[in-house]
C-alpha cells in the first residue's frame, strides 16, 4: 500500500515530467507492436493467397 | 441527388445513424472533462496525453478485437467512461487518474464504432463516415458545455443513454461476414505494405494541417460552433459522396478544391468552412484504403488511421509554425503531394467494386 501510494504521490503529483516519459515509452512501444501486428497480418495473407 | 439519397437508404446504415449519436456522447464527455481541466497549469500535457492514450492504443484494442469479435469493446468503453467521470465529479485524486480512464473508454468507444460500421458497410463508406461525423459535433458541444457552471456528475446519465444504441447497433453485427471483403478500392499490383505506408503517411499530413488552417476569422463562440459543425458535415459527406460517385474523384477533387478556399478564406468565413468541408472529406477515404489492405483486422486499420492522427498531431504541441507564408506554402505543397498519393493509391470510379 505504501508503495502505491509512493508510486502515486511521485508520478502522479511531484514529477509530471516522469509520467510525460514513461507515458512516450508506452505509445512507442504501442506503435511499434503494431507496426509488427501489420507486418504479421500482411505476411499470412500473402502466404494464404 | 437521387445517388446521395440511395446511399442514405443502403442497408445497415442505420448503424452509422446509432454510432453518429454514440460518437457524438463521447466527445461530448471527453472535451467536456478537457476543457475542464485543461484550465489548470498543465495547459499543454493534459490534450498531448489525451491524445496519445484515447488514439494509439486502438490499433491494439482494435486487434484484440479481430482475433475475438464477441468482446463488447464499445460497453467496456461506456463503462469506462462513467467511471472515469465518477472519479472526476465525486473523488479528490489527482486529474491524471480519470484523464488515462476517460481516454481508454474514448478508445473502446472508437474500436467499437469502426468495426461494427465496417462489419456492416458491404464495402461502403458511408456507414463508418457517419460514425466519424458525430465527433465533431459533440467536440463543440462538450467544450461549451464546459463553460457553463453544469457539474460534471450531470453526464453520467447522459454516458448511459449510449448503452441501448450500443444494443440496438449490435443486432446488426455479423450478418453480412464476407462485408470487408468488398472493400476493394486499391489498384492492383501495389504492394500492401506500401499502400499502408502512404495512407497512414496522408493521415499523418491531414492531421498536421488540421491545426494549420489559416482562421483568422475563428473570433467568436457562433464561428467556432460553424467551424466544428461543417468538419463533421465533410466527414459525412466524404463517405456518402464516395459510394454515389465513387471514391478516387471525391478523393482527387476534395483534396484539389480545398487548396484554394483554404488560403482565401483566412479572413472570409464562408469560404473557409467550404475548404474545411472539402478537407475533411479525406477522412474515411484512408481509412477505405486501409481496411483494402487488412481486410481481415478492421480494428487494426482503423487503429492505423488514429495512430497517424496523433503523429500528425504531437509535433502541434511542441513546434508551431507563426509565419502564414510559410503555413500557406505548406499546406499547398502538402495537399497536392496527397492528391498524386491518392491517385496513385486509388482504383479508378468504374471498378471500384469488383
Amino acid at each position: 500500500m505504501h508503495m502505491i501510494k509512493w508510486i502515486y504521490d511521485k508520478i502522479f503529483l511531484e514529477h509530471q515530467e516522469g509520467l510525460f516519459i514513461i507515458s512516450m515509452v508506452i505509445i512507442i512501444m504501442i506503435i511499434l507492436t503494431t507496426i509488427f501486428l501489420v507486418n504479421y497480418e500482411l505476411r499470412k495473407n500473402k502466404n494464404v493467397n | 441527388m437521387r445517388k446521395i439519397k440511395e446511399t442514405l437508404k443502403e442497408e445497415n446504415i442505420a448503424c452509422g445513424y446509432l454510432y453518429f449519436y454514440i460518437h457524438f456522447v463521447v466527445e461530448v464527455v471527453c472535451f467536456y472533462f478537457l476543457s475542464k481541466v485543461s484550465n489548470s497549469m498543465l495547459v499543454w500535457l493534459v490534450p498531448f496525453l489525451y491524445d496519445a492514450f484515447a488514439f494509439v492504443p486502438q490499433s491494439l484494442i482494435g486487434y484484440i478485437n479481430d482475433k475475438y469479435p464477441k468482446f463488447k469493446v464499445s460497453l467496456i468503453g461506456t463503462i469506462l467512461l462513467f467511471i472515469g467521470m465518477l472519479i472526476f465529479s465525486f473523488f479528490h485524486v489527482s486529474k491524471f487518474i480519470p484523464l488515462f480512464i476517460i481516454c481508454f473508454g474514448n478508445a473502446f468507444v472508437h474500436v467499437g464504432g469502426a468495426e461494427n460500421t465496417l462489419r456492416n458497410s458491404k464495402g461502403k463508406l458511408s456507414h463508418s463516415a457517419l460514425f466519424v461525423s458525430g465527433g465533431s459535433f459533440g467536440v463543440i458541444s462538450g467544450r461549451l458545455l464546459a463553460k457553463t457552471s453544469l457539474a460534471p456528475w450531470l453526464l453520467l446519465p447522459f454516458i448511459l443513454t449510449m448503452i441501448p444504441f450500443i444494443l440496438y447497433a449490435d443486432t446488426f453485427n455479423g450478418k453480412d461476414s464476407d462485408s470487408l471483403q468488398k472493400f476493394n478500392y486499391v489498384k492492383k499490383g501495389i504492394k500492401p505494405g506500401i499502400v499502408i505506408a502512404l495512407a497512414v503517411f496522408v493521415v499523418i499530413v491531414r492531421g498536421y494541417m488540421g491545426y494549420g488552417i489559416p482562421t483568422s476569422w475563428n473570433k467568436t463562440i457562433l464561428q467556432n460552433v460553424y467551424l466544428f459543425c461543417i468538419m463533421g458535415i465533410g466527414k459525412a459527406l466524404g463517405g456518402i459522396l464516395s459510394d454515389a460517385f465513387g471514391i478516387k474523384k471525391v478523393a482527387i477533387l476534395s483534396t484539389i478544391l480545398a487548396i484554394p478556399f483554404l488560403i482565401i478564406g483566412d479572413n472570409m468565413m464562408i469560404v473557409s468552412l467550404i475548404g474545411v468541408m472539402f478537407f475533411s472529406m479525406t477522412m474515411s477515404i484512408t481509412l477505405g484504403i486501409l481496411i483494402s489492405c487488412l481486410k481481415k483486422t478492421p480494428g487494426l486499420a482503423f487503429g492505423l488511421t488514429t495512430i497517424g492522427l496523433f503523429l500528425g498531431t504531437a509535433p502541434i504541441f511542441f513546434i508551431k509554425i507563426t509565419s502564414t507564408l510559410v503555413n500557406c506554402i505548406m499546406i499547398v505543397a502538402l495537399s497536392i503531394l496527397c492528391t498524386f498519393i491518392l491517385n496513385y493509391l486509388l482504383k479508378g470510379n468504374g471498378d471500384a467494386y469488383d
